[in-house]
């Protein structure tokens, strides 16, 4: 049981930034904390996948002549390119977002939910 | 609206935790992710791309289709950014 | 939003450490081969050293290095250089799209094997660092520069 709690850490800590930016999402009525929770979300995904990446005994990812070329030589390379292009995916959609809620706050004046909802009715 | 996002997120949490065992453990040589394509990659890497960071390798070489319409989403991203906030600006100083 | 800083040695500093930011950007792209690095994260560094002056100086003055139409411009042309390198192999004779062993047909000395494919990806990482050095630059200005300080 112990083991089964403390084997999979990395897996509980994942999961715990899963559910806190699903909650930073659900439950906040700002928009900008709303998109602070997204991110959070994001980046426990990112640390999911290179969680997947490493191996006991394995180096970096970078080839190095004195080691053997074996495939358990070496962390797994391909979740790491993958996280590289989503983390910078995210900025970029995360900038788009921001840009986004800069013009609902020169529209609105406001960043809260339940005041923009006012105002459309 | 309280309590029905902390029923979501206990249901959410109680999936993971269900799921959380069947994943491989931290730095198993023999986990899924690391059976597939990657060997190839590693072994094979260096001498067909030129690249020792395999990283670089994978990310300009073996999917390069990925990182290229990778780069044409931040740019649209950039430029979406630009065009939401266009109008203003002009307006602010014509 | 974005507040200018008065103090000398803050100005000094900043315009001491953008040359040195871009020469480190410009090693980690070229470098990024042989050791950790590569084109995103030169993009970043490379974006950092533009930013540096909108920071200190403000804004407006910060421009001088690169204004946001730059930038755009930059931002387009790196993804169309990726792209182009990409098209230009495989008209070179690649076996598809973005097969860097089209570059032999160039009238050089061309490196057997993988040093080939490696030369045609350093232009794409090129591109690429292009690309993320103009969008993190559009995506400040626009997002933090531009706003109107003052209500309308």
């Amino acid at each position: 049981m112990l083991h089964d709690i403390l084997g999979w850490y990395n897996y509980w800590l994942i999961a715990v930034l899963i559910l806190v930016g699903i909650y930073g999402m659900m439950a906040k009525r700002n928009l900008l904390k709303k998109l602070m929770g997204m991110n959070i979300l994001q980046v426990s995904i990112i640390l999911f996948f290179l969680t997947l990446s490493p191996k006991e005994e394995g180096s970096m990812p970078v080839f190095d002549a004195e080691l053997a070329s074996t495939a358990a030589g070496y962390a797994n390379p391909l979740p790491q390119a993958l996280m590289l292009t989503a983390i910078v995916v995210g900025v970029a959609t995360t900038g788009l977002a921001l840009a986004l809620l800069v013009r609902v706050h020169r529209t609105f004046g406001t960043l809260e939910e339940d005041d923009i909802m006012e105002d459309l009715r | 609206m309280k309590w029905s996002g902390l029923i979501i997120l206990v249901l959410a949490g109680g999936l993971l935790a269900y799921s959380a065992p069947d994943l491989p453990a931290y730095g198993d040589p023999e986990s899924p992710a690391s059976q597939h394509v990657s060997p190839r990659m590693i072994e094979k890497g260096y001498e067909e791309t030129g690249a020792k960071n395999l990283v670089t390798a994978v990310l300009v070489d073996y999917r390069s289709f990925d990182t290229l319409f990778e780069a044409v989403v931040i740019l649209v991203a950039g430029l979406g950014a630009a065009l939401v906030l266009w109008p203003d600006h002009r307006r602010r100083d014509p | 939003m974005t507040g200018v800083y008065e103090s000398p040695i803050i100005r000094f500093i900043a315009r001491v450490q953008a040359p040195a930011l871009q020469m480190f950007a410009l090693y980690v792209l070229i470098h990024g081969h042989y050791s950790p690095g590569g084109a995103f994260q030169a993009g970043a560094i490379l974006a950092g050293s533009f930013l540096l002056p909108r920071i200190v100086e403000g804004s407006e003055n910060g421009q001088r290095g690169l204004t946001t139409r730059g930038a755009t411009w930059i931002a387009c042309i790196g993804t169309l250089l990726f792209a182009g390198t990409g098209a230009a192999v495989l008209i070179m004779g690649g076996e598809g799209f973005m097969d860097y062993a089209g570059l032999h047909a160039l009238p050089f000395d061309m490196p057997p094997g993988g040093a080939t494919r490696a030369i045609g990806s350093l232009f794409i990482e090129f591109g690429v660092a292009m690309a993320v050095m103009g969008v993190m630059v559009i995506l400040y200005d626009d997002v933090l520069a531009r706003a109107p300080t003052t209500k309308e």
